[in-house]
């Protein structure tokens, strides 16, 4: 496999194979974020928390994936008219795949007891046994949370034939949008 | 297979035919004749265009046939129409 292809899937694959894998993911992320403690709660959020009911992580992913698609949706058509609602969908779906896999930070709840203790020694800062390790957890988000920019910035690319200032622009846009929206429905909720 | 050379090596200005000859009896016509449109574009866009044709006009079948995705092939054809559209208008 070229690995390319991980950061653009949506070159190469059709728009049903795209949703096929989105929606497994979703699946899993949920599930992740169910035996792991985590929520998802933004369209570009995800934080640690204790007693997560299995329920949460999906609705969590509802509310950010409608988000997203209707926002990006509602600019990719300003940007150019040809723009489907299933490719965004599945942008959607697809580029949101990293942050599922940052839960994994949190087995056996690593992540939240490494921040819980360094969180002690504030506001010092001294050096404990759990500054490496969050360190480490830190890199690998950062790592995802690139990666997750890069998906939506290339199936933003391609679903709305954009390109320069207007993807760029578009772009930024859509995400600032997007989280904006979901906190707004969080908190409706 | 050779390709119709469209842009002059050596200034860049479009080529026109000068000559035509009869494969069959060597007649030969001189004269000033442009060039087709779709005859220069690169070689990898006529033949984009001539798989389109032949694919019935569908965006998908093409998709499928370049193993690329619906947007990735529209995109394609999207540029495509708009660099005729330019030579189009060059050409007036």
């Amino acid at each position: 496999m070229n690995i390319s292809v991980l950061f653009n899937p949506f070159e190469k694959y059709n728009e049903k194979d795209l949703l096929g894998f989105g929606f497994l993911a979703l699946v899993l992320g949920s599930l992740f974020a169910f035996w792991w403690n985590a929520r998802y709660d933004g369209a570009l959020d995800l934080h640690f928390s204790y007693g997560v009911k299995w329920w949460e992580p999906f609705v969590d992913n509802f509310i950010n994936l409608s988000s997203i698609s209707l926002i990006f949706y509602g600019i990719g058509k300003i940007i150019y008219k040809k723009t489907r609602f299933i490719d965004i969908l599945a942008l959607s779906l697809v580029a949101r795949f990293p942050l599922y896999l940052l839960t994994l930070t949190n087995i056996n709840g690593a992540n939240q007891k490494y921040t819980e203790t360094l969180l002690t020694t504030l506001p010092d800062l001294i050096f404990t046994e759990g500054l490496i390790p969050l360190l480490i957890f830190s890199l690998i988000g950062i790592l995802l949370l690139l990666w997750m920019i890069v998906l939506f910035y290339k199936g933003f690319k391609i679903s709305t034939n954009s390109k320069g200032w207007k993807l760029n622009v578009g772009i930024v846009i859509a995400l600032i949008l997007s989280e904006v929206l979901s906190k707004i429905i969080f908190n409706l909720i | 297979m050779k390709k119709t050379p469209a842009i002059c090596p050596s200034c860049e200005a479009t080529l026109k035919v000068s000559s035509l000859s009869c494969t069959k009896c060597d007649t030969l016509i001189s004269g000033t004749y442009d060039l087709p449109i779709i005859a220069s574009l690169p070689q990898e866009d006529q033949i984009f265009i001539l798989d389109f044709i032949l694919s019935g006009g569908s965006l998908k079948a093409m998709a499928k046939q370049m193993k690329k995705s619906y947007p990735t092939v529209r995109n394609r054809l999207d540029e495509l129409i708009d660099l005729l559209k330019q030579l189009q208008e060059n050409e007036h």
